[in-house]
């Protein structure tokens, strides 16, 4: 019980800062009904529809590459890292506890547009369940990338400026809020290399639309990335006696 | 004893940032170590907090290796970095809730807890006040007040006043000494000497990462030749046998006695600029900087 306190007490931490910094919550929701809009307009409700599985996965993405990233990024910067370090916490509750923090306000306040979007463009809700585990998976992974990357930055100052564009670059630029099948090859295999493709073209797969990808390359680049980064990130998270 | 440190030293490369820290702390005390910039102070501290793996010698924190035993270690200490800061939109309640949560207390548990702090501080009434509206002093009295807060027997404070004005500075020792009173032990480390003759019970003088000296300011500054001192203006020579230190266009000449010092400067015919009891930091100064008057 006392390590599920220890968990949310990281997570209260990081959701009363949000709650103040509420702003940034209305941004992402706009962010996702304006991307929506896009989407429905030029391509219809087919297009609505791989665009609700691909918010739903960014989502996760988002929150820890970016949100949960950055914030651990700054706890080294603020010295709260090496005082959560001088205590009983351990490095699983204190990262549990920002992924939980920061998908409170981001990830399930996206839920109840992204649930209304798959609803209008047929998707069971049953199929978009499987989805959401799946972006929790996304949520993992972007965390271990974030501090794969983080954690080796030699001026800690610079974390937002390092963890912003690599989310841009990996959810605008390649195939993941369009199909992979709109590229001509080698564009469209080269593109399985990025972790946010592979994921949201499982995720494609999983509620029954056109996927670019034969299941196990998904599924076996998914695994890749989720052990390399979580390697890379264990090799530089030194949880004190350094 | 709370702290114990033999021969500790850390190395970063080729440099050792700390070479032979020999100390002890007792329990229901505060210690604090006090040195020059690139010291080893935070070095030290950092060590044992269980930060940093020492490279040489050993320490206890409540009889628990800081290496071997850091999990026992971690489970009895609190700690605050030096330059620590947090989101000012937070409000000290719910930063004190936070930390205890994060020691495993419950979110209500942790409600009382803050209480009972808050209004122990006097800070109550800004409970629900944001951080970045606080003075300074009030924002860092908020600060040491959420590691004081935290269930430990040792608490390390790096530096917990620095940049704060004298008023702010009482008010964090007024914490400090408000939780050795309740039956914990500080550690911290300051550049300010005055403060820790107001708030220690055994200071620790380090110099180039090697521990020169310690013990309670009383017996330190009795370990001191010269009881009083005269700054004097002037650049004059004064004869060799007058215990002085040079301060550009003052002096400082010590005396064993009051009488003493006044009948030494009205035979130097200088001009007297005060006379004041020695205190700690002239006792740094000689064992700190080698600067015997």
């Amino acid at each position: 019980m006392r390590s599920l306190w220890r968990i949310f007490g990281v997570a209260y931490e990081e959701l009363t800062f949000f709650r103040r910094q509420w702003m940034w919550i209305v941004q992402s929701l706009l962010m996702v009904g304006g991307i929506s809009l896009l989407a429905s307009a030029w391509g219809g409700l087919e297009a609505l529809g791989h665009m609700a599985v691909a918010l739903l996965v960014t989502g996760g993405w988002g929150v820890g590459l970016n949100v949960a990233g950055q914030s651990i990024g700054y706890d080294r910067v603020f010295g709260e890292y090496e005082r959560r370090v001088a205590s009983p916490l351990t490095p699983a509750e204190y990262i549990l506890g920002y992924l939980l923090g920061a998908s409170i306000p981001f990830l399930l306040s996206e839920l109840p547009l992204v649930l209304l979007l798959a609803v209008l463009a047929g998707i069971s809700l049953a199929r978009l369940a499987a989805v959401l585990l799946l972006s929790v998976a996304a949520m993992f992974l972007g965390l271990f990338l974030s501090l794969s990357v983080i954690l080796r930055i030699k001026n800690p100052m610079n974390v937002s400026a390092v963890t912003n564009p690599l989310y841009t670059l990996t959810t605008v630029l390649p195939p993941v809020y369009y199909s992979p099948l709109v590229l001509p090859e080698p564009l469209r295999s080269l593109s399985a290399a990025a972790p946010t493709v592979v994921l949201v073209d499982l995720g494609r797969a999983l509620v029954g639309q056109a996927n670019a990808y034969p299941l196990w390359v998904s599924e076996l680049g998914t695994a890749a990335w989720l052990v390399a980064t979580f390697m890379l990130m264990l090799r530089k998270l030194e949880w004190g006696l350094g | 004893m709370a702290v114990e440190a033999r021969g500790l030293g850390k190395r970063f490369g080729e440099v050792w940032g700390l070479r032979e820290a020999t100390f002890e702390l007792g329990k229901r005390s505060v210690g604090v170590l006090a040195g020059p910039n690139g010291a080893g102070k935070t070095t030290t501290t950092r060590i044992l907090a269980t930060y940093y793996r020492p490279d040489k010698g050993e320490a206890y924190v409540c009889g628990f290796d800081v290496v071997k035993e850091y999990r026992e270690v971690r489970r009895v200490i609190a700690y605050m970095p030096q330059e620590y800061r947090v989101s000012l939109d937070l409000t000290p309640e719910e930063l004190i809730v936070a930390n205890l949560m994060k020691r495993g207390i419950s979110y209500f548990d942790a409600r009382r807890e803050a209480r009972r702090w808050l209004e122990a501080l006097g800070m109550w009434e800004l409970r629900k006040r944001r951080l970045w509206v606080l003075s300074g002093g009030e924002r860092r009295r908020a600060l040491v007040a959420s590691v004081l807060a935290e269930p430990a027997e040792v608490y390390f404070l790096d530096e917990p006043t620095t940049g704060i004005d004298v008023e702010g500075r009482y008010e964090v020792l007024k914490v400090v000494r408000e939780a050795v009173s309740q039956g914990a032990t500080v550690f911290m480390t300051t550049h300010n000497l005055s403060e820790a003759r107001v708030v220690a019970d055994t200071v620790v003088f380090i110099s180039s990462g090697v521990t020169v000296a310690a013990g309670n300011p009383q017996e330190l500054l009795e370990s001191f030749p010269w009881r009083f001192k005269a700054f004097v203006n002037g650049r004059g020579e004064l004869p060799g046998d007058v215990p002085h230190i040079r301060l550009g266009d003052r002096q400082v000449i010590y005396a064993r006695a009051r009488e003493e010092l006044y009948e030494l400067l009205k035979e130097l015919k200088v001009d007297v600029h005060g006379v004041y009891e020695v205190d700690l930091e002239d006792v740094y100064l000689q064992v700190v900087r080698g600067r015997q008057p």
